[in-house]
């Protein structure tokens, strides 16, 4: 692997490579800091992210999350990447005092928002928490208590940022960005400006109202709750489940972006913060993520150091 | 415990990153014999195998290694720029 100090001086805005491709109903982006290392870096980003979709993914009744959901009740061996991306969920869910959680598949299924994989009903209710998942470590084996399905859509996203982000740099020997679905991981030498982000409700509208920063390590994450995924009683709903109601979180804030060591901290945090409502600030504060907390009626909060300049709301 | 197939693990993309203290890795799979345990990348494809339950694992997350939990936080404050944005972070 060539590290940073290998690597060579940061390149100028213009020489950056970009690349945009369609991913898990929204877009992904792989930027690196010399052109000549683009089409490397998008080869490792594309083998990492099909390597978490047969894993992961709870939109496809062939991944391996799915025969995990269907064999609730049993033990069973699953390869290391799912082993890691729930350990990581399960990390999140302590870590957040179970703010962010991924037993919330059953409520996930009953507010539209995933895929039903059977025909059986599912009810709205406070989910079961991560103490229903067991975790085997030597022998990568996970047992999910009976009636649990999993969903990792609030962190396995952003630990394949990071990973194919690591992976990337390395391939093409320069700074990379990757980006997906609005949650981005840098690694690498970055451009000599930074990595320049933009922050808004909607990854895919970057033009409205928001901030403009710049990055040089880890990970920006953004959730927000203005983008509608699913239906309920005939009503759009937000995927934001919080894990105490069953329910789409409520609660003051309408977009929450975190900066952290790593996309997956930062997806953690912004994703709790959407949940925990009022007391969001001084978690994030306690933990000293820099965060900007937007209102839903446009008020605008920024903790741990987060630039107040430049910001349209 | 289910008993489906044996997972040959092979290694495509080596270790890739070490993220949060976790040494991940990203592997790919190919169905062998049986074997006295259900792998999922192999039941991914493959899901016909009878159950039997050893009662090897337990509801706790005791043997959940979250050592990295210490560092959760203390991210680096992004700084204001007014040059062309090369990503957007919004919400999916």
């Amino acid at each position: 692997m060539r590290l940073g100090s290998q690597m060579k001086p940061a390149m100028r805005a213009s020489a950056i490579g970009h690349a945009e491709f369609p991913i898990w109903g929204g877009k992904a982006i792989v930027s690196a800091s010399e052109r000549s290392g683009l089409a490397a870096a998008l080869t490792q980003v594309k083998r990492t992210l099909g390597a978490f979709d047969v894993a992961c993914s709870s939109f496809r009744e062939d991944s391996e999350l799915a025969v995990l959901n269907a064999s609730a009740g049993e033990p069973v061996v699953v390869s290391g990447l799912l082993f890691a991306a729930i350990r990581e969920a399960v990390r999140a869910a302590r870590l957040t005092g179970g703010a962010v959680d991924p037993t919330v598949g059953q409520a996930l299924i009953a507010h539209g928002i995933n895929p039903p994989m059977n025909d059986r009903p599912v009810r709205i209710e406070s989910v079961p928490g991560y103490e229903a998942i067991g975790l085997d470590d030597a022998e990568h084996r996970i047992r999910v208590a009976v009636g649990v399905r999993l969903d990792l859509g609030a962190t396995a996203k952003a630990l394949a940022a990071d990973m194919a982000a690591l992976a990337a740099s390395s391939a093409a020997g320069c700074g990379v960005l990757v980006g997906l679905c609005g949650d981005i991981a840098v690694a690498g030498d970055p451009p000599e400006e930074g990595w320049t982000v933009r922050v808004t409700d909607d990854h895919r509208h970057g033009e409205r109202a928001g901030q403009t920063v710049a990055i040089r390590t880890g990970g920006l994450a953004t959730s927000s709750v203005t983008v509608r995924r699913g239906a309920h009683m005939g009503e759009a709903v937000h995927h934001l489940i919080d894990p105490a109601t069953g329910q789409p979180a409520g609660g003051p804030w309408r977009t929450v972006s975190v900066t952290a060591p790593s996309c997956a901290d930062a997806n953690t945090a912004s994703t709790a913060a959407i949940v925990m409502g009022n007391s969001a600030r001084a978690w994030l504060e306690q933990h000293t993520f820099p965060a900007r907390l937007v209102g839903h009626d446009g008020s605008v909060y920024y903790t741990s150091g987060w630039p107040q300049t430049g910001d349209e709301l | 415990m289910r008993r489906v197939a044996r997972t040959r693990r092979v290694a495509i993309g080596g270790v890739v990153a070490t993220t949060c203290g976790l040494a991940l890795f990203i592997e790919s799979s190919a169905t062998g014999h049986t074997s006295g345990s259900t792998t999922l990348a192999s039941a991914a494809s493959s899901s016909s195998g009878s159950s039997t339950s050893t009662g090897s694992s337990s509801d706790s997350t005791s043997g959940y290694n979250d050592s990295s939990s210490a560092s959760f936080g203390g991210g680096t404050a992004p700084t204001s720029s007014s040059g062309q944005s090369t990503a957007v972070s919004g919400g999916s």
